[in-house]
């Protein structure tokens, strides 16, 4: 949970200056440092920058009384305007569970490296 | 040993390369669209797009104030700007304008400058290249020089760019307007030229056309007893915009040419021209004709239907002028509108200002051609086209001392209509519009709005005016050639000098009427003047029908004219066309063994009340039927090229069923029997029932006028979902309410004057251009239900209602550190 709270938070902080793409950047640091399995480290990054995104999208929208979903969603020819949010929130959520558990992925790999290692075998 | 560490890194290796694909997948442009991934990015993407629904003040500090300007906008959205100067005035024009449509302003002028290719790619290249061709960016750097010898025009431009440059420079990636997320580009700066470019287009529309070169090819086929015939040079019933124009005395003379030329065939009508389409209603009435015994002044320019709107509607105040109206988006000044003392409203004028020219060449390189009894050499002048995601293209563009060629016999036909032939066009005359309008958007009454109008050279307007005196005026205003009877009407002569623009109307013989006895004027793009006036000013005048029915409605005694008469009166969607022609249509139908469906649609169409309604099912039936007969007359005789040629009008055309039920047009050359005027009003009633019932099955209200005929306003860049979707509207094409499917009332304004000026008006659209704006579309159901805005104009700052305001903007002058 405490993973899943940083990366929103400092994927929130990243978000606005640098590329799309930026917020796997704090989602793999963070499964590295802190994920104890793959399952948890996918939820942590799904949630944490699933919400960052996902928010960000819905205050915009919110603010904007749906204006611009609804004409944006008739031109990608969505059934539902609420489809885009969906869809912009999954991305960020996508991207931060691929990061995060990319990160925990790598520290099992050294992990399990370094035990083989030590056990004769490396 | 590799097996093994590949599967001890595949916890890592499988995650990784996932979020790799996702990255790259969403960082590559899908079909049209940039990258996914940066769009959807709510930090920066099109979320940023979505502006909150209530808008917040704000201040600003430009370094390019010299004084302290307040902008409010009221619950529609409209800027009211009030400066202590003009250059700060037109600076803060230009800002406001930006703000609410700088992708627009700055599509609309690299289409003008044929530059579309930069930024939409290859497929713009045809339309780019034609621009070059027809010597746009000539006439708007030649217009520009002469601005720039006036210093108000070139203050005004000058500051109205800084303003805009204001707002571009406010810009970062993320909060850069839609449309350049979508077409994945950045603003350039503004520049004057920009400006000067809208202005040109704006004239290239209302002044061009290829109805010369449709003209000489029905000459050419059909021979010169048909043309008299057929094309008159006066509709009938018809009353000229300009009534009674004062007498010229001494007219001045022109040499015309002793032997008539007759160029031959021409063709195919290539390139893109101005639509028929393109028109406008005005008319003025007299105080005392009116329920105020105030003048009262109606306008409704009918132009192409897009979103954003061509219009953007602004009150400018400043010690030197208090001006309410609307401005071309992307130019200083209120093009159409009134100010405290003075109202005008404008319909294009259609003088001939556009000819084509036969040029004999010496040889293929278009180097040398024969003219005045010599061989000239052309100006080769090299315009470099360059295309976003491909090769930069070299054009070279020829030019005569008449104007350019814009289609070369040597290439495909893409460009122009006329191969080797050279275009004059009067946009390439330099002239300086802007002056003219701030002059016109200052003067008091109709003595200084005549004085502001001498300036105006192009595009020939009718200009309907009203001033708080209680005066009505009208001037058919432009620099017109002094013609020859008939010179222009096809293609002439690029060799004779008897064929060119050998001087021009003097301003004081210009067609001008003051306070008619009839108190009214109408203005309906028909003829300005009728057989007493002494020149020539050409043959592309629209038909008669709206001025007519403008005309009888305006005469009619019983009404006292007020706001509900003019209003209605710009709506008003009944065809005289229909209603001359439909009875006798009717009587000539012989129903004898008809289907039920089509004895339902003959007892329809008798209880028609010849309004286009959208609600009504005979205005779809009538329109169809009508259509088909047409085609039934000509298209026979006229053969597939259609394009080609030019039609008799639909009065000339009903003329003949009334007159001359006989004529030989009747018959179908394609069969071995001869039709009559009869058979064909017949099978074409039977036909149009076949196409409605297949088409919409039952007769119902899938017949109605409004889903047969829906309006549908375009993104300018076409893009899908930013439109207005297809609207069922009333009006038609020869109505008063000009509505077709993309054209139609741009600008609806009924304006009176007194102690203070009152006015309505509405466009389709919004203030704003951001498609995620509420302001975008909030007029367009006002629009089309018919209904207007009123307008607040305020004296100044002290005057402002609060109470409907919804927002302001201060600017203030930024002061720059030492």
């Amino acid at each position: 949970m405490l993973a899943a709270l940083l990366i929103l938070s400092i994927g929130f902080g990243l978000q606005w200056f640098a590329p799309w793409w930026i917020g796997v950047l704090p989602a793999f640091i963070i499964g590295f440092a802190m994920s104890r399995g793959p399952i948890k480290a996918f939820t942590a990054g799904f949630l944490g920058l699933g919400v960052a995104w996902l928010a960000t999208a819905a205050y915009f929208d919110w603010l904007n009384q749906g204006v611009l979903s609804v004409r944006l969603s008739g031109m990608l020819e969505l059934p539902h305007p609420s489809l885009l949010l969906a869809v912009t929130g999954f991305l960020g959520a996508l991207l931060g569970a691929l990061g995060c558990w990319a990160g925990y992925g790598l520290k099992e790999s050294l992990l399990d490296a370094r035990k083989l290692r030590e056990e004769g075998w490396g | 040993m590799g097996k093994l560490s590949l599967g001890r890194w595949a916890g890592f290796l499988i995650p990784t390369l996932a979020v790799l694909v996702l990255i790259l997948v969403f960082s590559r442009p899908l079909g049209r669209l940039p990258a996914p991934g940066e769009l959807l990015n709510p930090f920066s993407g099109i979320w940023r797009n979505a502006p909150p629904v209530k808008e917040r003040s704000e201040f600003f500090f430009f370094s390019g104030l010299s004084d302290t300007v307040r902008v409010v906008y009221d619950t529609r959205a409209v800027p009211h700007i009030f400066a202590r100067n003009d250059a700060d005035l037109f600076f803060a024009q230009g800002f406001v304008t930006a703000r609410d449509r700088l992708w627009q302003m700055e599509f609309q002028a690299l289409a003008a400058a044929g530059r579309l290719s930069e930024v939409v790619g290859p497929s713009a290249l045809d339309h780019d290249v034609g621009k070059r061709r027809q010597g746009m960016p000539q006439a708007a750097s030649g217009a520009l020089e002469v601005m720039r010898r006036d210093p108000e025009t070139m203050t005004v431009l000058n500051s109205f760019s800084a303003g805009v440059n204001a707002y571009i420079a406010s810009l970062t990636p993320s909060t850069r307007p839609l449309e350049y997320k979508l077409l994945d580009y950045r603003p350039e700066d503004w520049s004057p030229l920009k400006t000067v470019l809208l202005i040109k287009h704006m004239q290239w529309t209302l002044s061009t056309d290829v109805d010369e070169v449709r003209r000489t090819n029905t000459l050419a086929k059909f021979g010169p007893g048909f043309m008299e015939k057929y094309f008159p040079r006066y509709p009938s019933p018809f009353a000229p915009v300009v009534p009674a124009a004062d007498s010229i005395v001494e007219p001045l003379q022109v040499n015309s040419p002793t032997k008539p030329f007759r160029p031959g065939l021409v063709g195919p009508i290539a390139g893109s021209w101005p639509v028929e389409g393109n028109g406008s209603n005005a008319f003025a009435v007299a105080g005392a004709k009116t329920r105020t015994g105030r003048p009262f002044l109606a306008n409704d320019p009918h132009l192409t239907l897009a979103l954003p709107s061509l219009w953007y509607e602004v009150q400018l105040v400043s010690p030197t002028l208090n001006v309410y109206g609307v401005s071309l988006a992307g130019a200083p000044a209120v093009l159409i509108g009134f100010n405290r003392s003075l109202a005008w409203g404008l319909t294009n004028g259609q003088s001939d200002v556009f000819d084509w020219y036969q040029i004999r060449f010496k040889d293929s390189t278009l180097s040398e051609y024969f003219h005045g009894g010599e061989w000239k050499p052309t100006t080769a002048v090299v315009e470099s086209v360059f295309v976003r995601r491909g090769k930069p293209t070299a054009d070279t563009v020829v030019f005569t001392h008449h104007g350019p060629i814009v289609q070369k016999s040597s290439e495909r036909p893409r460009y122009g209509p006329a191969p080797d032939h050279a275009m004059r066009w009067l946009g390439h005359d330099p002239s300086d519009e802007m002056k003219a309008i701030l002059t016109l958007n200052r003067a008091r009454d109709w003595g200084e709005a005549l004085e502001a109008l001498e300036l105006f050279q192009c595009p020939a307007q009718n200009f309907l005016v009203i001033d708080s005196a209680g005066n009505i005026g009208v001037r058919h205003q432009g620099n017109f050639p002094l013609r020859w009877n008939g010179q222009g009407r096809y293609i002439s002569d690029g060799s004779d000098t008897l064929y060119e623009w050998q001087a021009w109307i003097p301003p004081h013989h210009l067609p001008t009427a003051l306070n008619p006895a009839a108190g009214f004027l109408v203005s309906a793009n028909q003829n300005p003047v009728d057989s007493a006036y002494p020149y020539y000013l050409g043959w592309g005048f629209d038909e008669a029908e709206r001025a007519t029915r403008l005309g009888e409605k305006l005469a009619d005694t019983s009404i006292t004219w007020g706001w509900d008469e003019m209003a209605g009166l710009l709506q008003d969607d009944y065809s005289l066309h229909a209603s001359h022609l439909l009875p006798e249509m009717l009587r000539r139908l012989d129903t004898l063994g008809l289907s039920e469906n089509d004895r339902l649609m003959s007892r329809e169409l008798a209880a028609w009340d010849f309004r286009y309604r959208a609600e009504s099912v005979a205005a779809s039936l009538f329109d169809q039927w009508w259509r088909r007969m047409f085609r039934a007359i000509w298209a026979d005789e006229y053969g597939s090229d259609s394009s080609r040629y030019q039609y008799p009008t639909r009065s000339r055309t009903r003329k003949m069923i009334f007159e001359d039920p006989h004529a030989s047009w009747f018959d179908d050359i394609h069969t071995p029997e001869t039709e009559s005027l009869d058979d064909l009003i017949r099978k074409t009633f039977i036909e149009t029932g076949r196409d409605m019932f297949r088409r919409f099955g039952r007769m119902g209200e899938a017949w109605n006028w409004g889903a047969y005929r829906p309006v549908e306003i375009r993104h300018l860049a076409r893009i899908p979902g930013l439109g207005s979707g297809k609207l069922p509207a009333d009006g038609c094409a020869e109505c008063v309410n000009k509505m077709q499917t993309h054209h139609g009332p741009t600008w609806r304004m009924v304006v009176t004057l007194g102690d203070k000026p009152r006015a309505l008006g509405i466009y389709p659209g919004g203030q704003s251009g951001h498609p995620g704006s509420p302001h975008y579309l909030d007029f367009l159901q006002t629009w089309k239900q018919g209904e207007m805005h009123e307008l607040l104009f305020w004296s100044g700052p002290e005057e402002i209602d609060f109470d409907k305001i919804r927002y302001s903007l201060e600017m203030s002058r930024k002061v720059e550190k030492e």
